[in-house]
């Protein structure tokens, strides 16, 4: 996809972002994100690229990640915490996604996570424990391994409710997610959903309605 | 009262008393553990960089001097009190067998170093992967003749060496560079491969800072003479397959990342203040700097002198350097304690 950038600073833009001071520093070219980055190991992707080009204020090469790297990240964070010039590739990379997602330019990238995004706009959450198997993550250890085998048991004692995928992990009550949404709607969120997918933001408060209403009925039902 | 105490044994405070004995000054020396030398007898340093000369021969040297000039010695020893000021002090000296006071008109506080504990950093794998070695460590092994692969007792065919562990690394709060690594692991690569001509060894840097005279040259000939294959990126973590050791890496000069076997990992270590450094700073009540060393009056204009009159400060208590830098600030601040003892300031 061809972005018209129009007459948009991309450096500026970044500079102006309250995460940037900590996010950039300078660079050693030392190669260390690079090193760790899960996403380098599968795709055309260098996290040391965007920090150069940051503090090269490389407009061209900032509009090339805008157009498609950015979208690679995984957001693991391993760069920020390794970096031993104190960089964040994984925040400079957010601040250009939340530039793209501001200007339209993240339609494509983000269509495929319409669904999760629907879950969280609808029910409050996304995650289930039954989406994170220990046998993707054998860097947890044992103990993850073991904890993950009764959590069906445990959960059921503590009276957790909810585990399936197509479910959530706990139940979020309908004024909750209302508050939720109020939230997103005041400090702009929800602009940004709408930016990249308007219909859901439409669905979203079609949903909350007659969910309020559902716990309202039930509230009633419960005190006659 | 003319006299002066040195603390510190190391290149620094021997230079130190040797230089105030030829100015005719009564010198004792403190000197925390059973030997003199300080760090490179304590830790067996092998050759001595830019020259390739035995560091016995060099360190061994500046003990003699101190020796046979009657500097008084005083051994397995530290200064636990400070009392007076300039040109009276009383320190109490604490040893083995006690404690004693020894009175100076002026001291020099030549209190050294220790090397980076890279276990702070975990993913290098130091202390659980014993083929994870540091550079001092690896020094050790070259004076013994030896070099072999802790975990197997097999001399290593393939050898990582890992600059900047413990410098330039915000992570660690350690943001300066040591100084010397370039021209040490250059230096003990040639080592390597004078002794075990078919091992092959890598140097991973950031940039080969080898300023000193000589330096530049050694880190030539390790390239020209002896094959090092020196590659621009910072090693980034070590893990362990089967017997090996597998090294993740950008090769940043080709923008590419990789995972390579190798059978022995050396860390070279950055300098920290030693405690005996934090230690004297605290009792002197010396300034430190961001860094952690003790910060003198000018770094340029009194480079060994302390805001404390009759105090002076000598060698890596000042921040990280090599033998010859130390021993040239010994005789520096000899010079400055000296002069102050003459009735100078």
């Amino acid at each position: 996809m061809a972005i018209d950038f129009g007459d948009l600073k991309v450096y500026e833009r970044m500079t102006q972002d309250p995460r940037f001071e900590d996010a950039y520093q300078g660079c050693l070219s030392c190669g260390t994100c690079e090193s760790l980055c899960p996403a380098g190991q599968f795709y055309d992707y260098n996290p040391r690229e965007v920090v150069e080009a940051t503090g090269r204020a490389d407009e061209a090469e900032l509009r090339n990640w805008l157009e498609n790297k950015i979208w690679y990240c995984a957001q693991c964070c391993s760069c920020k915490f390794r970096c031993p010039r104190g960089n964040s590739a994984a925040d400079l990379v957010m601040i250009l996604r939340d530039i793209a997602v501001e200007k339209g330019w993240a339609k494509e990238a983000l269509e495929k996570y319409t669904r999760i995004l629907k879950t969280i706009l609808t029910v409050g959450n996304q995650l289930s424990p039954d989406m994170i198997a220990p046998d993707f993550f054998p860097d947890w250890g044992p103990r993850v391994a073991e904890m993950s085998k009764h959590k069906k048991e445990w959960r059921a004692e503590l009276g957790i409710p909810g585990l399936m995928p197509i479910d959530r992990s706990w139940a979020v009550p309908a004024h909750v997610i209302k508050e939720l949404l109020d939230i997103w709607k005041l400090s702009g969120a929800m602009d940004r959903v709408e930016a990249t997918n308007p219909f859901l933001v439409e669905l979203a408060w079609d949903n909350i309605e007659e969910a309020l209403e559902d716990e309202k009925q039930a509230a009633e039902a419960s005190h006659t | 009262m003319e006299n002066v105490v040195v603390i510190g044994g190391g290149p620094a405070g021997l230079k130190a008393a040797a230089e105030l004995r030829s100015l005719g000054l009564d010198v004792a020396l403190v000197e925390k553990a059973g030997v003199l030398g300080g760090t490179p007898v304590q830790e067996k340093f092998a050759l001595l960089a830019p020259e390739l000369r035995p560091a016995e021969e060099v360190v061994g040297a500046l003990v003699k001097a101190v020796q046979q000039d009657g500097v008084q010695v005083h051994l397995n020893s530290t200064v636990t009190a400070v009392a007076g000021q300039g040109k009276d002090f009383t320190l109490t000296v604490q040893n083995g067998k006690g404690e004693e006071r020894l009175q100076a008109g002026a001291v020099i506080i030549a209190t050294g170093y220790e090397h980076f504990d890279p276990s702070v950093k975990p993913e290098y794998g130091y202390g659980v992967f014993p083929d994870v070695i540091t550079s001092a460590q690896l020094e050790g092994m070259l004076s013994d003749g030896k070099v072999v692969r802790p975990s197997n007792g097999q001399v290593p065919k393939k050898v990582a060496i890992l600059q900047c562990i413990g410098s330039r690394d915000a992570q660690v709060e350690r943001k300066y560079c040591c100084r010397v690594g370039c021209v040490v692991a250059s230096k003990q690569a040639v080592e390597l491969r004078q002794k075990y001509p078919d091992m092959q060894v890598y140097i991973f840097y950031m940039d080969i800072r080898t300023y000193g005279r000589g330096f530049e040259e050694l880190y030539w000939k390790a390239q020209d003479d002896f094959g090092v294959r020196f590659i621009r990126g910072r090693g980034a973590e070590v893990r362990r397959r089967g017997d090996e050791l597998l090294l993740k890496a950008e090769e940043t000069l080709k923008a590419r990342a990789s995972e390579t076997p190798f059978d022995m990992v050396v860390l070279t270590v950055g300098m920290g203040p030693s405690e005996g450094t934090k230690a004297m700073a605290s009792l002197f009540g010396l300034p430190v700097a961001e860094d952690g060393f003790v910060e003198p009056a000018d770094r340029m204009l009194a480079p060994v002198s302390t805001k404390a009159a009759g105090v002076f400060v000598a060698g890596t208590a000042l921040g990280p350097k090599d033998i010859e830098d130390a021993a040239l600030e010994g005789a520096a601040a000899a010079l400055r304690a000296a002069a102050y003892l003459k009735g100078g300031k």
